[in-house]
């Protein structure tokens, strides 16, 4: 095992109402959980201990994780991310976040009412150090995307591009692609480093892997139980904070192994995506286009 | 917060689970992909009209873009 990494479902609360969200409820994760999970990941065969503090928003609650994440960070080999809208943010959080071994990745669809890039949401961005942007794409935001490409494209941020999940908000895939192709076009004038953008996990970024759901990376729920991705929560558990969990390798899709980017692409979501799928269409596009870009094959 | 896939996005590198392609497999498939992309612009109009676009226009675009951003980071600055 060369790395673990749970999702923290820090709390089902959230202070955004998001149309494509499947996150309901209000629980909220406690101590004593924090505690047995803090035991299962020191126990763990691997020091590369990589955190994803999720929800919800997780910033509502930070009080109650900061000191469990606080703890953490003091174990060589431990990474922390806070996966955020950055809405209301308590200010003790700013400090956290510029701990050494602390990334940030902020949501910002810049829908025309979901979370917007307006000028609150830019100057909190300033004070956090190198933040990972992710996007998701629906009918909802796909005419104000390339706004947000200049502004990735300005400051070299880096970039999780996404269709939703469930496919229930995806457009078709030849106005994605015409879409993605824009902003392709948009970073490129900004001399983007375009290792640093993904769509739908597709990346040519060294260290990515794709979904490792049920393996290296698994959701902790509030109530102790684990499940192989926060999908699934409430659904099959594989497992709790205080017994650990069953592994079980994701095989490659059969049907990807004879496509022409199978080595390099994750086949976006394991549990939802079914292979073959318009929307590969896209990330074959955008395959194309950032290889070129990164490997100077123009 | 979801459906982003926030699996994988993070800014960390302690994820290495397996070697990527390297410089010269990366080189042959660009190559392939070229043919299918080729085929799918042939394909579908709307493509065809988005490259060619972005061939003619990029720059008006880029400028329109730009004013905009800079309008929001102004308004930013002086806030």
């Amino acid at each position: 095992m060369k790395f673990i990494s749970p999702w923290v479902h820090t709390t089902d609360k959230c202070n955004l109402k998001c149309h494509y969200c499947y996150v309901r409820g209000n629980a909220v994760m406690t101590e004593e959980i924090y505690t047995a999970l803090e035991e299962l990941l020191l126990n763990a065969p691997t020091k590369n201990r990589h955190l994803r503090f999720a929800g919800g928003e997780p910033t509502l609650v930070f009080n109650r994780w900061e000191g469990f994440a606080r703890r953490m960070l003091k174990h060589e080999g431990t990474t922390v991310e806070v996966l955020t809208n950055l809405i209301s943010v308590p200010e003790k959080f700013w400090e956290f976040a510029e701990l050494p071994r602390v990334n940030v990745s902020v949501s910002i669809d810049n829908g025309k009412t979901v979370k917007v890039l307006d000028k609150t949401i830019i100057k909190k961005l300033k004070r956090l150090r190198n933040p990972w942007i992710m996007t998701t794409v629906t009918t909802e935001n796909i005419n104000n995307l390339e706004v947000l490409a200049a502004y990735i494209g300005e400051n070299n941020y880096g970039w999780c591009i996404t269709t939703d999940y469930f496919e229930e908000t995806t457009l078709s895939w030849t106005v994605l692609s015409e879409k993605i192709i824009d902003i392709i076009e948009i970073l490129k004038e900004f001399k983007y480093d375009f290792s640093k953008i993904s769509f739908n996990n597709f990346s040519v970024k060294n260290n990515f892997t794709g979904c490792r759901a049920g393996n290296e990376m698994f959701a902790v729920m509030p109530n102790g139980k684990i499940y192989a991705c926060q999908t699934l929560a409430g659904k099959t558990a594989i497992g709790d904070v205080w017994s650990g969990y069953e592994r079980k390798e994701i095989h490659q899709k059969t049907s990807c192994k004879s496509c022409s980017i199978s080595q390099i692409c994750s086949g976006w979501c394991p549990l939802y995506f079914k292979t073959p799928n318009p929307i590969c269409n896209v990330i074959k596009l955008f395959a194309y286009e950032i290889m070129k870009e990164v490997y100077h094959a123009k | 917060m979801p459906s982003d896939c926030q699996c994988s996005a993070c800014n960390c590198t302690t994820k290495i689970v397996r070697e990527r392609i390297g410089d010269k497999e990366a080189i042959a498939m660009i190559k392939k992909l070229e043919k299918e992309v080729e085929e799918l612009r042939r394909e579908n109009e709307g493509l065809r009209v988005s490259s060619s676009r972005n061939k003619t226009s990029k720059r008006k675009i880029i400028k329109a873009l730009q004013n905009k951003l800079d309008k929001l980071l102004h308004e930013t600055e002086n806030d």
